[in-house]
């Protein structure tokens, strides 16, 4: 039938529709590309070329590709050009993806590309964990992070009830896990205080590559900081002081100062500084409010904040003090509506820690609060003492350092701009600034500085994405995604550098973890475990039933005499491990010669006084030639 | 006279055929569902999944699964569920932010039952467990009894996440 009354011929789509399914298909097909891309690179990466600067130097190229795609396609989905409905439709689900691919790719690199799970550390609370489970308590006095075993008590039940024998498979992903979980956090965050689904993704795939502190490893810290995160974006979501009622209350002040009400308002900041710096009037005029809720619900949702404090006071010493400092900014510059909670929380945490961990501080109490309010021990210990160690890693502190630098000068002109433009939130400004208040309270170790970059990080990465886009939707798209791609780009691969420069001695060698393994299965329990260094992959079973030398993070003895006095100091007997993990440690971390290890294992062979029991490789143990009791 | 067939005025003056009378539910995450009963009952999946769940991941326990059929479940319910079941009760609107809260809480629920067990010498995986469950499935209960606590806990800007 032909005439008016056929129906008309579908119309040829255009060019135009073209490039829309091309782009459509393209964002899609990226992050499963990208993944298999760059997991068959880490999987073909040659773990024997990590030297001194890290994993980056046994990299291959393909990797970077598998980045480089991942990255484009991200920005093209966020920058991308008209939204047409399958687009718009299927964009949370494409961008979701590519932060997935984006978290594996860099937080599981070193679980991809190497043999074991990595870092000592990490294998010590697998000890500390098996210990809870098989017994049921803790031992507040081997170890000061069983008086707060609160994540160790979680992952014990956790694991048994799994039916899994040990935590040990959970190592090697626990990062990746803990990223996704910091990555929905920020995502939410940063959309509450920008209102704009683009800057919430941008500061999600800044976040992951700035987040090279590694931290996030299996580890009471790592768990902490999503507290941290949860609490603070549900302080900055509802417990906001609407504008209206803080004009009540400057008002109320003024009067109770004695100004009649229709006086004008004194200038509440220095003028001239304010011109100087470019700054409007009310650069603070368009802040966020807070999100309408009724009583009931705010007081389920501070239930939730309190509980979360509660389990964080219960697992780590140094994050619910941060979470307490960040709650009275909050409160002090009028941007928490709940005026008592920073006094809840500290009755929170000194309730524990006066009657839970009792048998740390009575001991450690200079460690506790000796540090408070040495600001410039605490700068040495956290800057100038850090920076030590062979060409290699000096390079990789100085790349750690420009990385926090630049990421702060970023945010610093990321708050500016968005002052300049009357969008400055005050809230979001005091939360990426309180984590320096920590300088007065604790050098924790001398790690402070790094723990104050990761707890500002997420405000600071919100900030510098307003720097890149102070309004969305962007005017300059194009220049603005070339600087997220320039960006992006840098952070990825400072990364790399950052995160994993120091995987020459952060790595578990399986022959260290096989020698190991054999003195767990060979040794009578009560016996001396020696080492030259702590880089051991011990206590991460029995703990309790071997004595450790060294005990903590550092060196061990490095001389005949004082190794053998070592050995004869336990009359059960003691075992002597020596392996390349140790060497490759003190010589990249504590900057000892070349060869140091092998020197010493040398003397040890060469001196006739102890007789070789394990050999493979590189990791070899020795028994003394003539002991005084019961090694085998 | 039949009252029930008296035509009303309506307020433009005409006179106006009377509104079939439809059955209203408000499911317990506030929603207002009208229709056949797939979709009535749609509001209910969710807390009825959370509260079935529990059960079955304790089943897998008490019955000793292999580790390979329950590592996955008993580790997934521990993260996310027993938080999740509370902070349900919020009636929040943001679905995503609900789950990073009841990730948040579960794990810190785990970590204070823990601890606890541990203080009172009361260690027992599978009593820590169960004691997650029961929180849950109270949660469940409640939800399903009388919805939210006090309907949705917030609106979302157009444009943000």
């Amino acid at each position: 039938m032909t005439g008016r009354g056929a129906l008309p011929a579908p119309a040829r789509p255009g060019p135009a529709a073209w490039r829309r399914t091309a782009l459509l298909a393209g964002l899609v097909a990226a992050p499963p590309a990208a993944l298999v891309l760059g997991v068959q690179a880490l999987r073909a990466t040659e773990v024997a070329d990590i030297g001194s600067m890290g994993l980056v130097q046994a990299l291959p190229a393909q990797l970077y590709l598998a980045l480089a795609l991942l990255t484009v396609s991200f920005l093209a989905a966020v920058f991308g050009g008209r939204d047409t409905r399958p687009v718009r439709d299927t964009r949370p689900m494409i961008l979701a993806a590519h932060v997935v691919v984006l978290t594996v790719l860099l937080h599981g690199a070193a679980t991809l590309a190497e043999p074991l799970p990595r870092f000592v550390p990490a294998w010590l609370h697998v000890g500390f964990t098996d210990y809870i489970a098989r017994t049921g308590e803790t031992l507040p006095e081997f170890d000061a992070r069983f008086s707060w075993p609160g994540v160790f008590a979680w992952a014990a039940m956790a694991t048994r009830a799994a039916g899994l024998p040990d935590a040990m498979p959970l190592l090697g992903w626990t990062p990746v896990a803990l990223n996704l979980l910091y990555a929905a956090t920020v995502y939410k965050l940063a959309g509450a205080v920008s209102g704009a689904t683009g800057a919430a993704w941008l500061a999600v795939w800044l976040f992951l590559p700035a987040n090279w502190v590694g931290q996030d490893y299996f580890s009471p810290q790592g768990l902490n900081y999503f507290f941290y995160l949860v609490i603070l974006t549900v302080l900055v979501i509802w417990f906001r002081v609407p504008r209206l009622e803080r004009v009540r209350r400057r008002l109320r002040q003024r009067a109770r100062q004695g100004h009649p009400a229709g006086a004008p308002a004194p200038p509440l900041r220095p003028r001239r500084l304010r011109r100087l710096v470019g700054l409007p009037l009310a650069p603070t005029l368009h802040e966020p409010e807070p999100v309408a809720a009724s009583p009931a619900v705010l007081a389920g949702l501070m239930a939730v904040v309190l509980v979360l404090f509660t389990a964080s006071a219960a697992s780590h010493q140094l994050t619910p003090m941060a979470i307490l400092v960040s709650a009275a900014v909050l409160v002090a510059i009028r941007r928490c509506a709940v005026r008592a909670l920073p006094a809840l929380l500290l009755v929170i945490l000194l309730g524990y820690v006066s009657y839970l961990t009792v048998t740390y501080w009575s001991g450690h109490l200079q460690d506790m609060v000796g540090s408070f309010g040495r600001v410039s021990h605490t700068v040495n210990s956290g800057i100038t003492e850090r920076v030590r160690g062979d060409p290699g890693h000096l390079f990789v502190l100085k790349v750690r350092q420009g990385l926090a630098l630049g990421i702060w000068a970023l945010a610093a002109l990321g708050a500016w701009r968005c002052l300049r433009r009357g969008r400055g939130d005050l809230a979001l400004l005091a939360l990426a600034g309180a984590p320096f208040l920590l300088l007065f309270a604790q050098n924790y170790g001398g790690e402070v500085f790094l723990r104050i970059y990761t707890f500002a990080l997420p405000f600071m990465v919100v900030l510098v994405v307003a720097l890149l886009v102070p309004a969305w939707p962007a005017r300059r798209k194009v220049l603005a995604a070339v600087l997220a791609c320039l960006l992006s780009a840098v952070l990825t691969g400072g990364f790399l550098v950052a995160r994993y420069g120091n995987e020459s001695f952060e790595q578990v060698r399986a022959d260290d973890a096989a020698a190991i393994e054999w003195v767990y299965a060979n040794a009578t329990p009560g016996v001396t475990l020696v080492a030259i260094t702590s880089n051991v992959p011990w206590r991460v079973r029995d703990l309790e039933q071997f004595r450790y030398t060294p005990l903590g993070e550092d060196l061990g003895p490095d001389s005949l005499p004082a190794i053998e006095a070592a050995m004869l100091s336990n009359p059960r007997g003691a075992y002597l491990i020596l392996t390349e993990g140790q060497y490759v440690w003190a010589e990249t971390f504590y900057g000892k010669p070349p060869g140091w290890g092998q020197s010493i294992e040398r003397q040890v062979v060469e001196s006739g006084r102890f007789r070789l029991v394990y050999s493979h490789n590189n990791a070899k143990i020795f028994i003394l030639a003539r002991p005084r009791g019961g090694s085998r | 006279m039949n009252p029930m067939n008296e035509r009303v005025p309506h307020e433009s003056g005409g006179p106006q055929r009377p509104e079939p009378v439809r059955l209203r539910l408000v499911g317990p995450a506030g929603e207002a569902t009208t229709g056949g009963s797939g979709q009535r009952l749609r509001p209910y999946r969710l807390p009825l999944l959370l509260l079935l769940c529990g059960p079955a991941v304790l089943a897998l326990v008490v019955l000793d699964a292999p580790a390979w059929a329950r590592v996955a479940p008993v580790l997934a319910y521990l993260m996310v569920v027993p938080g999740l079941a509370c902070v349900r009760l919020l009636g929040l609107a943001d679905g995503g932010l609900s789950v990073v809260l009841g990730a948040g809480l579960s794990l810190a629920l785990g970590i204070l039952v823990a601890q606890t067990m541990i203080y009172l010498d009361l260690w027992s995986p599978t009593l820590g467990l169960s004691t997650l469950v029961a929180v849950a499935s109270v949660s469940g209960l409640v939800e399903l009894y009388r919805g939210p606590l006090a309907g949705p806990g917030g609106e979302e800007p157009e444009d943000a996440p």
